[in-house]
């Protein structure tokens, strides 16, 4: 039986890219995957982990070699209509998404999406000037051209292009990469907003572990091709030698308490954020005083 | 999809067929082409054909490669067959409705095929066996004397370089546009030949935008390095004849020569 919770699910999928030449090359090995309901998953792994590869498959892009992707519990691939309803259940952000802007206006830009999927007018003009809105773009800057914005205002346009189609999961691949500190601070809110507004199932790729710890549930590791950790944050930042041993590492208050711990102070390093460690020394700063 | 596209392809290795000048594999196909051309009979055909067989086997390039390289031609060969075997004037053999089948028509179609099945397979031999850079600096080594007539030999092979160097990268950036739009809900593979044309802005606006940004940054990056184009400009990797150059060379030449006395003789 299916758990309606799970909105995506990935089932033994590998993933070889041009089999059968020297340049073959297994980029995802036998992964197993399931994404519930509301969740918020950091998907992370060093370059070449097979992530992006793995994430193209969710809405039938790729062919998976072997293995199964379910929606809804439906196997995407049983038809192509089904691999199409894939398109719209799955919204995927690439990396550098502003690179995919082609339209004359801002506007028609965003409806692309929404008008692909055969919306009538009023509703197409609602996401759209709606998740615009999310993504703080001011409504003179709807019918300008994408092409005079600055780079972190059309990566805000591609972003409302998926958000506009408001789908179950969507799943972003770095979309703060290349941003400058208060463009990322944007882009993270924005996300959040858009999470909390519709409680859509996001899936967030990143090298960011600070990013990944403050905003995820649930973190997944990637590496090599296979899943290497799959839990809360606490959990897997818990494992942090396992980590650095996948050239991965863990957020900067983690690094710390690590080091403080190792220098002979018992603190527990499974912090993750900035909050908890502060409220951890307080805690001992607390207790140093009563003795 | 795209990926399938030979062009330019080149399939590493390390076989004599791969270690050899360029130049040397230039000429040598430049001759057999010539030969080809001139061939005659059945014997020479049959010559030609094993001694590109024999290359791609010395080359250890995957005969399927090379097959594939045939597949885009199938509809010129049809093409051409037809139109020989139909239009050629001689002996009749047999009328087909308003069109007079000769013997000499059948010929001539024959003809025709295998030569343009030897002309496909031999040039992509060359362009699996050679990097797009070895082949371009071949070139403008070969080409070298028009330099004495003013024509600005290094700057026509540098503009290729650079062309070859980024048919990959471009097939790639198309290929990531095309699943970002086909993310949004693109279709590209229903509708007519209008619908599919049209289909294809949303892909062509924003790769155009991309070369035109990659052209600045080479560009840019280029004379950051003060690149100035053909004099006294050096080498990483100078190009050097050695003994399979003088091996290969000599065999090419005295197959070739011996097809072309046979087709004079016979």
């Amino acid at each position: 039986m299916n758990d309606m919770n799970e909105v995506l699910k990935v089932e033994h999928l590998s993933h070889v890219y041009s089999a059968g030449t020297p340049f073959e090359k297994k980029a995802v090995d036998d992964v197993s995957f399931t994404a519930r309901k509301g969740e918020f998953i950091g998907l992370i792994g060093h370059t070449g982990s097979g992530k992006s590869t793995l994430i193209q498959h969710f809405n039938g892009l790729l062919k998976p070699t072997s293995g199964r992707v379910l929606i809804n519990g439906e196997d995407i691939f049983q038809s192509k209509e089904m691999t199409r309803a894939a398109r719209f259940a799955v919204g995927l952000v690439f990396q550098y998404p502003e690179y995919q802007l082609f339209e004359e206006t801002v506007y028609a830009d965003v409806a692309f999406g929404p008008k692909n999927m055969g919306l009538d007018k009023d509703e197409i003009d609602r996401r759209v000037r709606e998740n615009c809105r999310i993504v703080g773009l001011p409504e003179e800057a709807l019918d300008k051209s994408p092409f005079e914005l600055s780079g972190g205002q059309k990566r805000r346009v591609a972003l409302a292009g998926i958000f506009a189609m408001e789908p179950e999961v969507m799943v972003l691949d770095e979309p703060m990469a290349g941003l400058d500190p208060a463009g990322c601070a944007d882009v993270f809110r924005f996300i959040r907003d858009y999470h909390e507004k519709h409680g859509t199932t996001i899936l967030f790729v990143t090298h960011s572990m600070e990013y990944a710890a403050q905003m995820s549930q649930r973190i997944v590791v990637m590496d090599h091709g296979h899943i290497l950790m799959d839990g809360t944050p606490a959990e897997v930042f818990a494992r942090a030698d396992e980590l650095i041993a996948a050239g991965l590492d863990v957020p900067q208050v983690t690094r710390v308490f690590l080091e403080l711990q190792r220098r002979g102070l018992s603190v527990d390093p499974s912090v993750y954020t900035v909050e908890q460690a502060a409220a951890q020394l307080r805690a001992m700063k607390g207790g140093a005083r009563k003795c | 999809m795209l990926k399938d596209i030979t062009l330019g392809q080149y399939f590493p290795g390390n076989s004599p067929i791969h270690r050899m000048d360029p130049r040397t594999k230039l000429l040598a196909l430049i001759l057999y082409i010539v030969t080809i051309f001139i061939a005659d009979g059945l014997i020479p055909y049959v010559i030609c054909a094993a001694g590109l067989v024999a290359v791609i086997r010395i080359s250890r390039i995957p005969l399927k490669l090379i097959l594939k390289s045939l597949k885009p031609i199938v509809i010129i060969i049809i093409f051409t067959g037809a139109l020989n075997i139909l239009y050629t004037p001689g002996t009749e053999l047999f009328r087909l409705w308003i069109f007079r089948v000769t013997v000499e028509g059948i010929r001539t179609a024959i003809t025709m095929i295998v030569r343009i099945l030897l002309l496909v397979a031999s040039t992509s031999l060359l362009t699996y066996t050679t990097s797009p850079m070895a082949l371009t600096d071949g070139l403008e080594s070969l080409l070298g004397p028009l330099k004495k007539l003013h024509v600005p030999v290094h700057e026509f092979s540098m503009m290729m370089s650079i062309a070859l160097r980024f048919i990959p990268t471009l097939i790639e950036e198309t290929d990531k546009i095309m699943s970002a739009q086909k993310a949004r809900g693109a279709d590209f593979e229903s509708g007519n030949i209008f619908q599919r044309a049209k289909a294809l802005v949303p892909v062509l606006v924003p790769l155009f935008i991309s070369a035109f940004r990659r052209a600045d940054d080479l560009a840019c990056a280029m004379e950051c390095r003060l690149y100035h184009g053909g004099e006294h400009r050096t080498r990483l990797h100078s190009l050097r004849y050695g003994k399979v150059d003088a091996w290969g060379g000599l065999t090419a030449a005295l197959v070739c020569g011996g097809v072309i006395a046979l087709s004079f003789v016979l």
